[in-house]
């Protein structure tokens, strides 16, 4: 029977992996007959649909305040607490109004129960979902326990309460297996493992009118081997080893095109990484200036692109990460058939490379014999084809949308 | 925690959000700003009595936080040096003019509320600052930059920031908007999926904001409540007189802006009733004073028509416009109060002289200022033509004489005496207190205004006020001196009754009394370049009969009458008080 689903996080807005995930699942939900509703504090979303309250996003001055005064310390002063349990009050109310004028019939509730940004949404979450006992699933992306940045703080009691709360009401997905393990571990609580997923079964975008003229205006001539890091600039992505990658393969045409800037946690990295590109001699292009979430013009009228706009220009894609919660550049590498260098990360390890995919692997650092791998795939093209074409037809079948499908149909059941 | 909100305060506060956004969104409306109270530990403290808003110690520096600079240290540093040093006990406010990132307009173009330009210093430097001054704040709340994350936001179609500004559509009706500046009211813009027009009061680059969304009430709700938190004292609603707008209107003064100053007056009473509300609105003087509204909206408005009607009135040596202007003032509702200025890094408004004097008067004006080597700003008038709407220069060398420093030096020091005297709280700007020249390369190099905007090198302005014989160090030592006594003065509270005299047309006179009755002070300049002669018996008249001692406190020295009579210098001003020694 079609039902009312209620997403809810803080936020429903452009391309972080939480909103992507979400969309899919909404899809999902929505070939299947259910209608999806938004809540967020941040919402790009059809407005007859959702539901924005700006007190919910992270990034609220007053979350932000919140968040100065609870992590990297021990304890907390009771004007803190206040504040976290009015901001809970006020949200709480925001939540029954979006139920009730939407009629929501279960929620999801995207890694706002996982990730404690928002702790007063959490507390919110909790409280509310305790008080209906609204069917819900709980989306698990990444938990508190997976970041050192919130191993000292004064909230353990909302952590404890929140992070995420095991109502019987809720039904826990995660993404990887690891996560499965902590979380039955640590809160004793069972969950469904949904990986994320792409949609493998329609052919990605190309090279069009638009995006073109691309390696051009980013300065690349005809000859020069495009290796993409389609990333952020921070540390967990390992991108020396994109780095060292280039100055081992020794080749001039090879020019490292990194997607995205540092965006809110500081540029001493990439500083860094400029100063180590320029040491290794190899050519390093930050092109973030020209990415955008969409097709359009920037304040000084040149074209910006959108990530896919850049996939079909690479030869090869980095992805030397020393830890990602699942992976949805692979993915998206995978969708766009193009070549790998990836570094064995945990997840990685425990729950993708056991399907057999064939990628140039690093463990830990690049070596001469990877280079040599990464040389010889993007000189022969038959062993490209062969390489990249098996990665798609394993994807298709894992991280397709009939994939996730079938297990959420499964966690719908149960509920 | 226990909020102490008043149940007929709260239940007015709904009101307003129902008369601003609808009765079907006011519990919503509550609710959100019920939740705001004691945000970033914004409280008022019921153990406290609120202190008393303003008193006779109060005068505002009104600077730019870069107003000083030396390389190698934030000039918000070296301001703060500067004020301990050479202002201490003269002022206790300082006006920051806006210090966040901005891109346009001398700050008043904000693209981050909640950050301190990093080329100013940081948040510490400012509440460093805060712990020895009063700190005033401008709250940019009709327009901020193009180059804001709202506008981003916006573009890219994200709530909220989607709804934050106004695309007024083909049937609104903008006929009667007035208008501040000659260029368009509507920018065409690019937004992800569609093209459109914003709604741009002041410049492309300043989009106006969108009240009528009441997340954008709210989101300035929270910078308020940011900047007290921050240590604000005096919070300054920048052009707030253009904030809502409405088809078929003239998009200024709408009851639902004064409704919006009247709630923000409200959270301020319930959270922080020791905070004052200053709005600008450079706007004719019965509209500017309908900011104070019943004594339910700002606690205190600029006093515009003081700056062009002192100087026309000491330029002309002749006190009747003037002295008509101030003895029609009228009382201010209670706990509301003038901040009188001369000067600001605005220009001198001339509208204020309109109807006041003749046309051909306010042509006279800016024939002055050009030969003072100042600039003028026309504007389009209906019918075709221009007429000068503001002079821009600084006050010192507007009030300047070619041919005789000293005596521009006196007529200078002569206004400032005059707008310290008056009712309500003196604020100086930092070119009037150190007797700034225009800036002729500031303005050729940047815009009009810029020719009273000149930041200073700190070695330079040092070398220049350690010196005793120029005339920048004269015009800071009066003044300081003259602001240092005025603080001892209860007289001189800015609630303190002030009743204009009638006198010859060279001469400005008006009573002050304090609240207690105990003191009062007459207030007596000339404004001619001749000495005149002041009766002693009219003074002894008006100092309800004083037999004693006349002293003139602006020296702290007696009153030597010859015969009758003393002898004013050209420009001289006097306090003169009856001594209390027997």
């Amino acid at each position: 029977m079609a039902k009312n689903i209620g997403f809810i996080s803080t936020r429903f807005a452009g391309t972080d992996g939480v909103s992507l995930e979400a969309d899919k699942w909404a899809r999902v939900f929505g070939e299947d007959g259910h209608q999806n509703f938004w809540y967020s504090g941040r919402s790009d979303r059809a407005r007859d649909i959702s539901m924005c309250v700006p007190e919910a996003f992270f990034g609220h001055p007053e979350n932000l305040w919140i968040n100065e005064h609870i992590w990297g310390v021990t304890q907390r002063s009771g004007m803190v607490t206040d504040r976290i349990q009015e901001l809970a009050w006020y949200i709480e109310t925001t939540l029954r109004r979006f139920v009730r004028t939407f009629e929501i019939d279960i929620i999801v509730v995207e890694n706002a129960l996982t990730i404690p940004m928002h702790v007063p949404l959490g507390v919110a979450l909790t409280q509310f979902l305790a008080e209906t006992s609204l069917p819900t699933v709980c989306h698990h992306h990444d938990f508190y326990w997976e970041r050192t940045r919130f191993s000292v703080n004064a909230v353990r009691d909302y952590l404890d309460m929140c992070f995420p709360s095991t109502l019987p009401n809720m039904r826990h997905t995660v993404i990887n297996q690891a996560a499965q393990e902590q979380l039955a571990l640590r809160k004793g609580t069972s969950s469904v493992l949904v990986p994320n997923v792409f949609a493998f079964e329609e052919d990605p975008p190309g090279i069009d009118d638009y995006n073109a003229d691309f390696r051009r205006e980013i300065g690349l001539a005809e000859e020069d081997i495009f290796i993409l890091q389609p990333t952020r600039i921070v540390p967990r992505k390992g991108i020396e080893h994109a780095i060292k990658l280039v100055a081992l393969m020794g080749d001039p045409r090879c020019k490292l095109i990194i997607s995205h800037d540092a965006g809110d946690e500081g540029l001493q990295y990439q500083n860094e990484l400029v100063d180590l590109a320029r040491e290794s001699g190899i050519d390093m292009r930050i092109v973030a200036d020209r990415i955008s979430e969409r097709r359009q013009l920037d304040g000084q009228g040149r074209k910006m692109y959108t990530l896919w706009d850049l996939y079909p220009h690479a030869d090869l894609v980095t992805y030397p990460s020393i830890y990602e919660g699942f992976g949805n550049a692979l993915l998206e590498a995978f969708y766009f058939r193009k070549p790998v260098l990836i570094n064995r990360y945990a997840i990685f390890v425990q729950d993708i490379e056991p399907k057999g995919f064939d990628l140039v692997v690093m463990d830990g650092y690049v070596t001469r014999k990877a280079a040599d791998h990464v040389r010889y795939i993007l000189t022969h093209r038959e062993a490209r084809e062969r390489m990249t074409e098996t990665n798609y037809q394993l994807a298709c079948r894992y991280y397709g949308y009939n994939a996730l499908r079938n297990r959420l149909r499964s966690v719908m059941d149960s509920l | 925690m226990l909020k102490l909100v008043r149940r007929s305060t709260f239940q007015r506060m709904r009101r307003r959000l129902a008369r601003l956004y609808g009765p079907e969104r006011v519990d919503q409306l509550a609710d959100r700003l019920y939740a705001m109270i004691g945000r970033y530990g914004v409280v008022a403290d019921p153990n406290n009595n609120p202190k008393e808003l303003w008193d006779e110690r109060d005068a505002v520096l009104i600077t730019y936080a870069d107003m000083v600079q030396k390389k190698g240290e934030r000039p918000l540093v070296s301001l703060k040096e500067f004020c301990d040093r050479r202002l201490r006990g003269a002022i206790n406010t300082v006006h920051l003019l806006p210090f966040c990132p901005a891109s346009s307009d001398g700050g008043f173009s904000v693209i981050d509320y909640r950050e301190v330009a990093p080329e100013h210093g940081t948040w510490r430097d400012v509440q460093t600052l805060g712990q020895d001054y009063e700190l005033m704040f401008d709250l940019v709340l009709n327009h901020c930059s193009r180059k804001s994350a709202y506008f981003k936001d916006f573009i890219n179609g994200v709530l909220p920031g989607a709804d934050f500004f106004i695309e007024p559509g083909e049937d609104w009706d903008i006929s009667k908007v007035v208008r501040p500046r000659p260029w368009p009211l509507l920018t065409p813009i690019k937004r992800v999926d569609s093209e459109t027009k914003v709604w741009t009061t002041f410049s492309d680059d300043q989009i106006d904001l969108n009240w009528a969304c009441p997340d954008v009430l709210f989101e300035f709700l929270d910078i308020l409540l940011f900047y007290i938190a921050k240590g604000a004292r005096i919070v300054r609603l920048d052009a707030v007189a253009f904030l809502w707008k409405e088809p078929g209107t003239e998009c200024i003064h709408l009851p639902q802006t004064h409704e919006v100053i009247k709630l923000i007056r409200d959270v301020l009473q319930t959270v922080a009733p020791e905070v004052i509300i200053l709005t600008e609105t450079n706007v004719p003087h019965q509209e500017n004073i309908s900011y104070f509204g019943r004594g339910d909206e700002a606690h205190m408005v600029y006093n515009f028509s003081l700056p062009p009607l002192l100087l026309h009135a000491l330029l002309k040596e002749d006190t009747r416009v003037f002295g008509d202007w101030l003895a029609g003032l009228g009382e201010t509702p209670a706990k509301c109060t003038y901040l009188n200025f001369t000067a600001s890094h605005d220009g001198i408004g001339v509208r204020p002289l309109q109807g006041l004097v003749p046309d051909e008067e306010i042509d006279w004006l800016v024939t002055q200022t050009r030969e003072r080597g100042g600039l003028v700003g026309m504007r389009s008038i209906e019918g075709g033509g221009e007429r000068p709407y503001e002079l821009n220069i600084t006050y010192r060398d507007a009030l300047d004489d070619s041919q005789d420093s000293r005596k521009g030096v006196a007529r200078f020091l002569c206004s400032q005496t005059v707008a310290m005297s008056l009712k309500g709280v003196p604020a100086l700007y930092f070119h009037s207190f150190v007797g700034t020249h225009n800036d002729q390369e500031g303005a050729a190099a940047g815009e009009r205004r810029d020719i009273n905007r000149k930041r200073w090198n700190k070695s330079e302005l040092g070398e220049l006020l350690d010196q005793t014989d120029n005339d920048h160090s004269v015009i800071l030592n009066v003044l300081v001196s003259l602001l240092t006594r005025r603080g001892s003065h209860p007289a001189f509270h800015p609630d303190a009754r002030q009743i204009v005299l009638e006198t010859d047309r060279q001469i400005l006179a008006f009573l002050r009394e304090s609240l207690d009755r105990q003191e009062r002070i007459l207030c007596l300049f000339n404004f001619s370049s001749e000495p005149y002669p002041i009766d002693e018996t009219w003074v002894r008249e008006r100092l309800h009969g004083a037999a004693g001692d006349i002293r003139n406190m602006l020296l702290g020295s007696r009153m030597e009458f010859q015969d009758g009579r003393y002898q004013a210098s050209p420009f001289q001003g006097f306090w003169m008080a009856a001594s209390k020694e027997k």
